[in-house]
């Protein structure tokens, strides 16, 4: 069975009233959201907050969904539109939750202590250059680089079109590019 | 291909999953092209750095914490009256009966408020005791002017000969 058709039949036994059907979405959901939420808005406890409420949205909705898009595409718009909330709720201090971005809530790497910190830094330095990219393209990147998604599917999410994607997905690039080169193999001092 | 629609497709292809004649056309330009070439390789470094960045993970006991916590917020969304009778109207067969019976008392109020029997003639303004029904359902002024209205009624109907005349089936008075 495809995800899709796995995802509307789970849909359909919740509209029959099986909420176990919900916990089986919101388990297989809740990384990926978390992910995103996290990429976009850097602190555990706000990317968890936002994952709650786009489970409860998820809940309070899902009776209406009528399976004309992916569950995955509309799941993800309304993760990315709560992170775009959020930062512009909270965009005096935009950048204060970056130096949490690796801290007690997630799991230890396999690395070794010195390979941690460095991970631990470039994962700042790398916060930091996504931070400062506009909202729109600041989720487009997360939603291409971390979740690999197809163009065509970011446009749906972020609602526009393909070729929208593609142009603003170079722009980006070209300022990560510039934010990034000083960490650039070869340019490092 | 020119260098710009090429640089679009180098974002494309280094930056996630991309269609393999995608990545043929983009490699057919670069083979030509030593400035797209350049370009294609910073990039890469760029996306190198970008998923070097060590991937978010929440441990299984975050997880059930996390778990437990949204159960208790459904519960208590659950609890709430009106939450409770929306996802009681949200029920398909209970939406159709909905939209039934609201149609239903929509054309009833209808009835009732735009095709009132109409109030007797009365040019001396004594009303019977359906209009004085009727009456209920009008605004004080309609109701103010309606002995005028009557008494204007009688003189329009005097006037074209309607009014306390009698008549005969051949047409003569």
């Amino acid at each position: 069975m495809s995800t899709h058709a796995e995802d509307l039949a789970l849909v359909e036994a919740f509209k029959r009233g099986e909420e176990s059907a919900f916990t089986a979405l919101a388990i297989k959901y809740r990384e990926p959201v978390y992910r995103i939420a996290r990429r976009m808005v850097h602190n555990h406890e706000d990317a968890a907050d936002v994952t709650q409420e786009v489970l409860l949205r998820v809940h309070r909705a899902l009776p209406r969904f009528a399976g004309r898009a992916q569950l995955r595409t509309w799941l993800f718009r309304i993760t990315v539109n709560l992170c775009l909330d959020f930062a512009a709720r909270r965009s005096r201090d935009v950048l204060s939750g970056v130096s949490d971005l690796l801290k007690e809530p997630v799991a230890p790497p396999h690395d070794g202590p010195a390979e941690w910190a460095e991970r631990r830094e470039l994962g700042e330095i790398v916060a930091r250059a996504i931070d400062q990219l506009p909202p729109r393209q600041r989720s487009m990147v997360v939603l291409r680089v971390y979740q690999d998604l197809p163009y065509a599917e970011i446009g749906r999410i972020v609602g526009c079109a393909e070729g929208t994607v593609k142009a603003t997905m170079f722009a980006a690039f070209a300022k990560l590019r510039k934010s990034l080169a000083p960490h650039a193999v070869g340019n490092r001092r | 291909m020119n260098c710009l629609q090429t640089r679009e497709l180098i974002v494309e292809t280094l930056s996630g999953s991309a269609p393999p004649n995608l990545r043929r056309a983009v490699d057919t330009h670069l083979a030509s092209c030593a400035a797209c070439r350049a370009e294609a390789a910073a990039l890469e470094e760029t996306t190198r750095l970008l998923r070097d960045v060590p991937e978010a993970r929440l441990r299984d006991e975050q997880w059930d914490g996390f778990m437990a916590q949204l159960d208790a917020r459904l519960a208590a969304e659950h609890r709430r009256p009106w939450n409770r009778v929306r996802r009681w109207l949200r029920r398909p067969r209970h939406a159709w009966a909905t939209a039934g019976a609201t149609a239903a008392l929509v054309v009833g109020l209808g009835s009732v408020l735009l095709m009132p029997a109409a109030p007797p003639v009365d040019p001396d303004g004594a009303f019977d005791a359906a209009t004085i029904h009727v009456v209920k359902l009008l605004s004080p002024q309609v109701v103010e002017g309606m002995p005028a209205m009557n008494a204007s009624l009688a003189v329009w109907k005097v006037g074209l000969g309607a009014g306390e005349v009698s008549y005969d089936l051949s047409g003569d008075r």
